[in-house]
């Protein structure tokens, strides 16, 4: 059931993003067209039309950006917390497998407008001339590295990952939660949503404070090792924090779910 | 054995209670009319049985259990109130209730609305109100459900449209499920209840069979209601 829901998911939200992706690398290509322009082409109306299209890419990517978030929240409310919910929380699945679907989701569209972001903003200053060398470039810095550095690149991977899920999992418990009061519902899941986070600062901050504070020592000849081992204690203090935000939410869904 | 069994069941929202200990048995093969004034209880009643809402005290069983998804299952459910994404074309919410509901028959669904001349093509936020409401009957209806909750199915629709909702019922329900009807517009559906219950200020004020009342109290469903509930 977890993948028909996570289907549904993918068609409801495809709507919206995908096009502002694909916008965003189209805009990345003309962007680099554009960006060789400059200088070289006298006609005010070139001009004109160069600067629209550069400023038309810093936004595209804004958006891409701006909308997986506003997407997140939004399907979240509509689909879960409004009149949606009557036909949402009746279907034969588990609220496990509801908030699942939203959450995987959800960080697939990070993730992509991730990528998108990156790539079209590659493909706006790279020179056609150079693409043939990126292979042998890539290959060059992969097999140069120093030892470690790919076992840190992956712990920052795994972070992001965790971040991102952390990230929906504050949004969508502190909106079961104000949605869970008869009134001013908006307002109180913002309350809630800073009163999360501060719980969270604290959490994370104390965690890492005592960490440094015992790990100096016993690294002090290792630098690289005290990096991977701090990436490591904040994916552990990440997985923590969203392990109480993911039972918050499930409660809130199973026990106070207040559809109007 | 009973399809829909409350024993003692109450619910209050904060200190304002919405049901009482409210004791009732529903059983196959019989629709059932939940009657009642505006703020009687009724919806409450059927979001317990739905899972939406978590009893205070007391149990709420379908079919012998608890509300979980185990019972959604068997449970045809039609709230008061549009709840179908207005993104999804019709043919796609054919396909959404065929996807998660073994009991759903695509044809059946299919043939509904081709009769009411609805476009499967057409996305629902195109549709007029009245649209929007046959649709989620349609969906509901096509389902070979245990048991078919309906929340005031016939309230700010049309005459002909509550006939058709109406007809729909009696044409499509399984006659193994029970069906249960809430709503206060008593005289529309009084010809299609076999049982009923009135639910006032949270408790069963009256639990009969339609045809006792007409025999023994000389009165159709919908005088005895307005006897009953006389401000």
């Amino acid at each position: 059931m977890l993948g028909k829901l996570i289907k549904y998911e993918f068609r409801a939200t495809q709507r919206t993003i995908l096009p502002l992706l694909a916008a965003s690398l189209v805009l990345g290509v003309l962007a680099n067209f554009s960006m060789r322009s400059i200088g070289r082409e006298h006609s005010v109306f070139v001009q004109v039309l160069t600067s629209a299209l550069l400023m038309f890419f810093g936004l595209s990517i804004f958006a891409c950006l701006l909308m997986s978030l506003v997407m997140m929240i939004q399907r979240f409310q509509r689909n879960l917390l409004t009149d949606e919910g009557y036909l949402m929380f009746t279907l034969p699945v588990s609220v496990h497998a509801l908030l699942w679907s939203k959450l995987i989701v959800s960080v697939v569209w990070f993730a992509a407008a991730g990528v998108v972001c990156l790539l079209s903003m590659f493909t706006s200053v790279v020179h056609v001339d150079l693409i043939g060398e990126i292979g042998p470039l890539l290959h060059s810095l992969f097999t140069e590295l120093p030892p470690g550095t790919v076992a840190t690149a992956a712990e920052i991977l795994l972070l992001l990952l965790l971040g991102s899920i952390c990230t929906c999992l504050l949004f969508y418990a502190a909106m079961a939660t104000g949605f869970s009061f008869a009134r001013h519902k908006w307002l109180l899941s913002v309350l809630c949503f800073f009163a999360l986070c501060i719980i969270g600062q604290i959490f994370g901050v104390s965690t890492m404070t005592s960490w440094i504070g015992s790990s100096v020592s016993v690294f002090a000849d290792d630098a690289m090792k005290m990096v991977q081992w701090t990436l490591l204690i904040t994916s552990v203090t990440l997985v923590v924090y969203s392990a109480l935000l993911y039972l918050l939410t499930w409660f809130m869904l199973r026990r106070r779910l207040n559809l109007e | 054995m009973a399809i829909l069994e409350c024993k003692q069941l109450t619910k209050a929202y904060g200190r304002t209670p919405a049901l009482s200990g409210v004791n009732l048995s529903v059983e196959a093969g019989r629709i059932t009319g939940l009657l009642g004034p505006n703020g009687s209880g009724k919806t409450t009643l059927i979001k317990l049985a739905n899972g939406l809402l978590t009893p205070t005290s007391g149990t709420i069983l379908i079919d012998g259990a608890v509300p979980s998804k185990q019972t959604h299952a068997v449970v045809s459910y039609l709230p008061e109130r549009a709840c179908i994404p207005l993104w999804m074309p019709a043919r796609q919410l054919v396909d959404f209730y065929a996807d998660f509901y073994a009991d759903f028959s695509r044809q059946k669904a299919m043939e509904m609305l081709e009769r009411l001349h609805i476009d499967p093509a057409q996305r629902v936020k195109e549709m007029s109100k009245g649209t929007r409401e046959k649709i989620q009957l349609i969906l509901v209806m096509s389902r070979a459900a245990r048991l078919y909750l309906l929340d005031e199915p016939i309230g700010g629709v049309d005459p002909a449209t509550r006939d058709y909702i109406l007809s729909t019922i009696i044409a499509n329900y399984n006659p193994d499920a029970a069906v249960v009807i809430s709503t206060h517009l008593i005289s529309d559906v009084e010809n299609v209840l076999d049982d009923v219950v009135f639910l006032n200020q949270g408790e069963v004020v009256l639990r009969s069979s339609a045809d006792d009342i007409r025999q023994s109290r000389g009165m159709s469903v919908d005088a005895l209601f307005r006897e009953v509930f006389r401000c």
